[in-house]
Formats: structure tokens, sequence, C-alpha cells
């Protein structure tokens, strides 16, 4: 008795994870190591592989502690997932030849799946089973329903209809030696619609091999109707990128569902969740950078012209060479104006419609006796956690508990606005505030590794609410915005992705977890507390969700500013910051919008104002024009708390500039003949 | 340090990645002399048992290896074909004769029905037979199979442990003293395989052989 399969999918393009919608747009999500050894670490069925680059070349974005390839091919990548795999792994995209399954065997798959070059030659299908075994060959249907209700098998990635029927295909390629057929709905791609089980029937009934399901899966209750239809595998891309814990949780509704299921745990002791660092690597690390900042040896020193190409969005002002996964499409509009655009024109209804799902969360997770609060809200003492403290109290109704984590970085007006909200809104809130020896340290490393010194505060952030709420057994925090759904478009508004410890470590965290720094410093565990995220058991148990407002609440930020200003007195800042015009933001840590952001644009040559100037630009708050005088006036401005880090880590401000230049990125700077940096900038 | 035989059929590289992982040093072999000095050795192996068999005695290997497991008592582990290899004989494709060194026949897997598949290919059960070295724990785990026929041991006492296929519990996996076979691939088990092959090193370690 074989079981049937889960089968998490995992879509390369040009090196990184990205999510697809009926093959059409393309977000990028990240990295695929980080989230392949988190599927590792659950112990899956089986993991999927598609390639769908049309060029070799691997853009890896902002200079986090990925994984980096040698060679730019799908191959080099696959070889690096091979590595931290044990379980079975089939590997799809661009198979022409005998040559590269061969190719791709000996790279670590077990199983390779022909599509497009399959329609062209049906040969290859036997001589590959012929050569490498049944049980190697795939077959992958890419079928489209048409108006009329016909289904139709599409090669070359959707783009050319071979007029041929899915069914009569599966049978023929069956009959060749495929051992397995997967069966995609294209229209049904990244749609959250479910699968379209009447083709994944038709395929099941006609051939006996097994056939694997894939396209459309959003939500945990599109799997069991999958399986009851007879696949053998039930395949999903997305939705293993949009929730916490998601592989277990599918389990477990199939389970419930009636579906028998290989038992898979979540943690593994050969697999761990948090990066196994090799010994030594960050001491090394920081070595290198300080020599590199001592001599005044780094790439972008030494280069009189910049590497590559910069373009911006044609609505927004937002750079092609950006350090958050960014994706532009064939107009050259950026997924951001994309994902905003969507957003804005979501119907009225709709909201209600969400609202009510919201409702519906908070109704199934409240404190059923009163021994509890209902929910967490991580809440920082901007404007966005009061919107969200008062939508949750004073518009739904229920208890929160807000939770703060405290950088030591508080404006006076952040900490006058966070200490008032308990009153404001008559709650109870937590203020965890680590150790200021140990954020100092924290400070200084984190700026000498990654050239941010406040990886404290985005992991602090991302960590100790979801900690405590753990620990306190309340099942459900409550975020704003998803920053880089807002920001970049990650993920499209049908997807309501949560957070997640991949999210936390790769984005926030820039693939750097607490455990990285001990021992430098005379960092101990006990010392990193505040950073170490819950056990994935310990969530499971709780069934923790951690969810975005943005996701359920027509958000305007500068419209509930407004109203939390008007309202409740909510104070803006009396004075401008250096580096941006908007007064709103940031004002729980001074750094934030200035030495922090002031790196971002040493690094990549833009910085908050452009940040700022693209979500206004969206809201129809400001013209692209106004946008390029502001980003070109502030993005480069020095700001002034840089000489209260300084103090407060010990440095001195040369020794901050060299080590800061050493980060430039050399895609974006270089030096003239006078030695002077030159950026590319957007001009007017 | 784990001498690995290495006959070109299968992807060894996951095999030696499964070891790497557990934490244990490998040497892949290619020819029996390298075998002098070992103290443990892995026979992994997929395809067909004659090709396979035949490379083993073509280079020389099946005089050797019975030599240090029998004479030496040099512990074996054999991975998929390499656990078929260990017994007598198999019936793919006419008889050929194995390594002998567990009693037993290799016989073609019988369907029971249209949902019994050959090749037996996924995640199916393995219900220890009894107490081994492979299975400490005796619980009921998944494996990854890949495979058309199964080993039919001769001596009950051999079966380490059995899976579900058709009308039938064959047997997956053996042990007999310091010969043992398993028929799923380990190295594509997740957790179940890697601890499995951890037990074994735990063994190995206890007998002083590593």
């Amino acid at each position: 008795m074989v079981y049937p399969r889960l089968i998490p999918c995992v879509l390369l393009k040009n090196g990184l994870i990205v999510r697809s919608e009926r093959f059409e747009t393309h977000q990028v999500i990240g990295n695929p190591i980080q989230t392949i050894s988190r599927l590792s670490s659950w112990n899956v069925d089986e993991l999927f592989l598609i390639d769908i680059s049309t060029e070799d070349y691997h853009d890896l974005r902002r200079d986090d502690l990925h994984v980096r390839y040698q060679g730019s091919s799908a191959l080099d990548v696959l070889q690096e997932i091979a590595k931290i795999c044990f379980m079975p792994l089939s590997f799809g995209g661009r198979v022409r030849s005998l040559e590269d399954i061969s190719r791709i065997l000996k790279a670590g798959a077990d199983k390779v799946s022909l599509n497009s070059a399959a329609l062209a030659s049906p040969d290859l299908v036997s001589e590959a089973a012929r050569e490498f075994g049944n049980q190697a060959t795939v077959v992958t249907i890419d079928t489209r329903r048409l108006e009329d209700g016909r289904y139709e098998v599409f090669a070359d990635a959707g783009r050319t209809a071979t007029g041929r029927d899915p069914v009569d295909w599966a049978r023929e390629a069956a009959d060749l030696g495929a051992g397995e057929i997967v069966i995609q709905a294209i229209h049904r791609d990244g749609s959250a619609e479910g699968y379209d089980i009447e083709l994944v029937s038709r395929i099941v009934n006609a051939v006996d091999v097994p056939v694997i399901a894939l396209g459309g899966a959003g939500r945990y209750q599109d799997f069991p109707p999958a399986f009851e239809a007879g696949v053998s595998g039930a395949a999903a891309a997305n939705i293993f990128n949009f929730f916490e814990l998601s592989y277990g949780m599918a389990k477990k509704h199939c389970t419930e569902a009636g579906i028998r299921l290989r038992e898979s745990k979540l943690e593994s002791a050969w697999s761990p969740r948090e990066p196994k660092y090799a010994p030594g690597d960050a001491s090394a690390r920081i070595e290198a950078r300080l020599e590199a900042a001592r001599t005044g040896d780094f790439p972008a020193a030494r280069q009189t012209r910049p590497t590559q190409t910069v373009s911006w969005c044609t609505e927004c002002v937002y750079s092609s060479l950006s350090a958050t996964p960014m994706a532009f499409d064939e107009n050259g509009v950026c997924m951001g104006c994309k994902t905003a655009a969507a957003r804005s024109e979501i119907p009225a209804e709709e909201w209600t419609r969400r609202e009510a799902l919201l409702k519906d969360l908070l109704e199934r997770y409240k404190s059923r006796d009163g021994m509890r609060p209902d929910c967490v809200i991580a809440v920082s003492g901007g404007k966005d956690s009061w919107f969200q403290t008062h939508y949750i109290k004073n518009v739904l109704g229920y208890n929160p508990l807000l939770i703060t984590y405290n950088g030591n970085n508080y404006t006076d007006v952040g900490w006058r606005n966070l200490l008032r909200m308990k009153e404001v809104f008559d709650v109870d809130h937590i203020i965890y505030s680590p150790r200021v020896d140990v954020l100092k340290k924290l400070n200084r490393l984190a700026f000498k590794i990654m050239g941010d010194m406040n990886w404290h505060a985005h992991v602090g952030i991302n960590t100790v609410p979801v900690r405590l709420a753990v620990q306190l057994g309340i099942p459900l925090v409550i975020w704003g915005e998803h920053g880089y759904m807002d920001l970049c478009g990650q993920f499209a508004m049908t997807d309501f992705p949560e957070m997640s410890y991949r999210y936390r470590l790769e984005h926030f965290g820039r693939g750097y977890d607490w455990n990285y720094f001990l021992g430098l410093e005379d960092l101990e565990t006990k010392d990193l507390i505040a950073w170490q995220y819950p056990r994935d058991q310990e969530m499971f148990d709780l069934d923790l969700r951690g969810i975005y407002l943005g996701n359920y609440v027509d958000w305007d930020a500068n419209q509930h500013t407004q109203q939390m200003v008007e309202e409740y007195g909510f104070e803006v800042s009396p004075d401008p910051f250096d580096r941006t015009y908007r007064r709103m933001s940031n004002l729980d840590d001074m750094h934030e919008n200035g030495v922090h952001d002031y790196l971002k644009y040493v690094k990549f040559g833009y910085g908050r104002c452009t940040d700022h100037c693209c979500k206004d630009i969206r809201s129809g708050k400001l013209s692209r024009g106004q946008a390029i005088e502001l980003v070109n006036h502030y993005d480069p401005v020095r700001p002034r708390d840089l000489y209260r880090w300084l103090d407060y880590a010990e440095m001195s401000e040369e020794e901050f500039d060299r080590i800061a230049d050493t980060f430039r990125d050399p895609r974006v700077w270089w030096k003239d003949a006078d030695g002077n940096w030159q950026r590319t900038r957007l001009e007017p | 340090m784990l001498h690995v035989i290495d006959l070109e059929n299968c992807n060894l590289a996951s095999v030696l990645r499964a070891f790497d992982r557990i934490g244990v040093a490998t040497t892949t072999v290619g020819e029996p002399a390298r075998l002098a000095d070992a103290k443990a050795i892995v026979l992994p192996g997929v395809g067909a048992f004659a090709a396979s068999m035949g490379k083993l005695d073509e280079r020389g290997f099946s005089p050797v290896l019975r030599d240090l497991v029998q004479r030496d008592g040099v512990p074996l582990l054999g991975i998929c074909l390499g656990m078929q290899l260990l017994g007598d004989a198999s019936e793919e494709h006419g008889i050929h004769a194995g390594l002998g060194l567990v009693p037993g026949t290799v016989k073609r897997l019988r369907p029971a029905s249209r949902a019994d598949k050959i090749p037996h290919v996924g995640w199916a059960d393995a219900v220890p037979a009894k107490e081994s070295y492979l299975f400490p724990e005796q619980t009921v785990s998944s494996f990854y199979f890949d495979h058309s026929y199964h080993f039919d041991c001769d001596d009950s006492p051999d079966i380490a442990a059995r899976a579900r296929f058709g009308n039938e519990e064959i047997t997956v996996a053996i042990q007999r003293g310091h010969v043992a076979g398993v028929q799923f691939h380990p190295e594509k088990s997740q957790d179940a395989g890697l601890d499995l092959l951890s037990a074994h090193l735990h063994w190995l370690r206890g007998k002083g052989r590593l």
C-alpha cells in the first residue's frame, strides 16, 4: 500500500523562487535554499522543482547569507538543492534530450519531467524510459480549459496551443513508458480556486500510471478533493510560500478529511530549522570585511563604470537593482504598482467579505473563558499599531494584548505614542526590552557583518511577539501590512500570506538567525533569548497564526494616520526627518529612517524616500516628476542620528565610512577618475 | 570510515550525502583490492540484478566480499538492489546466482489488483519483524521504495521488516548476524531513513567497527 503524496512544487526562475499566476506573472518569493531547507525539516514526501527560466543567469539580489551557486544554470541550483534533500526529487524545465536527462539525474534528481520536448518528439519518452527507467520518466501536461469548456494541451510554458486533448496525450505518454503523469491546469495556476477536479478525474480514469495534480491549490481544503479523485500525488507551489507550517497543516487537514497520508514530523533531527553555520564563518567574515575596509580593495572600488544598467519602474520610481525581491512586467511596470492597482480595484463588497473572514478568524481563536487575551497585536507604537489596536478593540470589540520589542532607539515622540497606547485604547501592554549591552553588541556586529545595524530590530520585532504569544497560549498574532506585499507586490491579493519563519529569516534576518552571533563579542545562548523563535511543534500544537491586517482591511496609511491624529491624539514627528518627507513613519527607531536607511543608499543607491514616494505615487498623492525630485534630494542625505549611533556603538566616523563603503553594490556604484563615488540616478 | 562499493549503477552521490549528513566518513571503492582494510562495507545499487552481479564477478568483488564477510566478520549493509545481491539467486530475466550471504531468492512482485502497480514506487510502511540493529525502536515507519522484485527469505529469523504488497507481506529488510539489507532507499526516506542508517552506525560503533 503506497501512500498518496503531498508534493511541494518549487518554481525557479533565474536562481530564485517565484510565485506564478496563470503562467503570466511571476513574483519573486526568495532564495530556494532557505525554502527547501524548511521543506526538508518538515520531512516532506517529495519535492518537485520546475525551472521556468528562459535564459541562464542568476540574480540573487542583495548580498544576504544565501547559498551562492557556482555557475548560472538551473543544474547548478539543483546540485545545491540535492545536498540538503533526503527525499525523492523530481525536476522539470527545458528538458530537451537524453543528455539533459542524464545530467539532471547526475545532479541529484530521481525523476525528470518532460513537457514540450515530449510533445514535439514523443520518442523521447520511450527512449528515456528505456535508458533511465519508467520510474524516472515523468510527463507533465499543461492544459487550459477553453471558452467552450473543452480542454487543450499547451506547449512552451502555455504559449503554444497544440490542438491535442489531454486525455489522449496522457494515454499516449503512459503507453510510451512515462511512469507518472503530472496534470497541470494553467487556468487555475496561482488562482487559489482549487484544482480542476473534472480534468484531474478524466486523466486518473484514463491511465494506469500514477497521476499528480498541479495548479490551483490555495487553501488547505483544496487538497482532499484531489485525493478523492484518485490522484497519487497532489502538488502545489504557491500555498507552501503563504503560510507557516503549511505542509504539516495541509497534511493535518487531509487526515481530518479522512485521507490517509504518510505521517511526516515537523522537526527533523537531521535537518534542523536554524541554519547550521560553519564554525568560524562569522569571525572570518568580519575579519575579511575589516580587511577590505582597511585596504579599500572591494568590488565597487575596483571599477570605473557600473557593471549593470539600472532601470526604473515606468510608473513609480522603484529601481531594478533593489534591496527587495522585485519583479517587472513586459512593459517595465513593477509588481508593487501592479499589486497596488489590483488592490485599488477591489470593490467594497469584497472588503466586506474580507472583514467577515477576519471576524471568523477572531471568533475561532478568541478566548472562550476570558482566561487569556483574544489575540496579540505586535505594536511599535507607530501609526499602524494605533490603527490595528483601534480596529481590533474599538471597531470589532475584541480584547487584544499589545506586545512591543523595544530596541532602545525610540524617538521621544515615538516613545510617548507607545506609552500612551494602553490608556488611549484601554488595553494591556507588554514592552520587552532586551539588555542594552547585548543590543550594543548586536548593533556593532550586524553592521560589520551585513551592513545593517538594525538586524536586532528587524528580527526582534518579528520574534518577541510570536515567542510570547506561544508562551502565553494565545494562538493569533496580528500584524499590520505585509511589508513586501505592499512595497513590491510579492504576493497577490488572493494569497492572504501569513507570518512565517522563512520570511523572518530570509527577509528580516537576511539569512542570519540568532545562532550566527554565538561566540562573537562573547555572546551566549542566554543573551539571545529575544531573538529565538518558538519551536515548530509548539506553534503547530497551538495552531498559531500570524495574520496581516492589510489583507482584510482597505489599508490607507495616510488616511489612517489622519484618523489616529484626529480621533486619539496620535503625534506625528514635530521635526522633519533628514532622509524622507514623511513624518509619520518609523518613530519607534530613530536609526530606521536615519543611519540604517543611509546604509541602504550606500549599498543600492536609493533609500526610504524612494519607498515612500513609490507608495504615494501608487495611492495618487504624488506625480512621478515630484517623486524624482524628492528622491534625488533625500536619498543621498547623510543623517544626523549617525552621531548618536557612533557614540552608542563606540565607533569612529572614519571607521564607519570605511566599513560602509565595502558594502557598495558594484552593479550600482563606481569610482570616477578623482576617486569619488558615482551612481546612475533617475533624471527628471 | 565506511567503504561504499561503487558499481556505477546508481546515484551513489545521494547515498554518500546521507552518510555525510549523519556524520560518518565514507570512501568509495571501485575494485576489491581497496577493501583490504575495510571495517564495514555498504553495497548500494539500482537496476537489473544480472548486470550488477556480473560486475561484482568480473571485477573480482564476489569472492573478496564472501571472504571478508564470512571469514573475517566484516559487517555488510546492502541497499535496494544491494540487498537483493546478498541472496542465493534471482529470478529477474532468467535465474542468476547471487552472493549467497543470506539464504533466499529474489522474486518478482505479485500484484493482486490494478491498484498494485509495478514497479512498486513510493512511500510504504515497513513493520519490524524482530529486534534488530536496523530497527532498535521497533516502530513502524514509512520508507521510500522503488523496485519490481523482492527478497524471499528462506529463514524467517533473518527477516527484519515486512511491508504489504498486493495480498502478501513481502520482506523489505533482512538481518543475519552482521549482514543486513534494506529494499527501500534510506537515503531518500527523510528522517526515517537517516535514523535507520544512524542506528546501523551506532551498532557498528558498539562493535568497534567505526
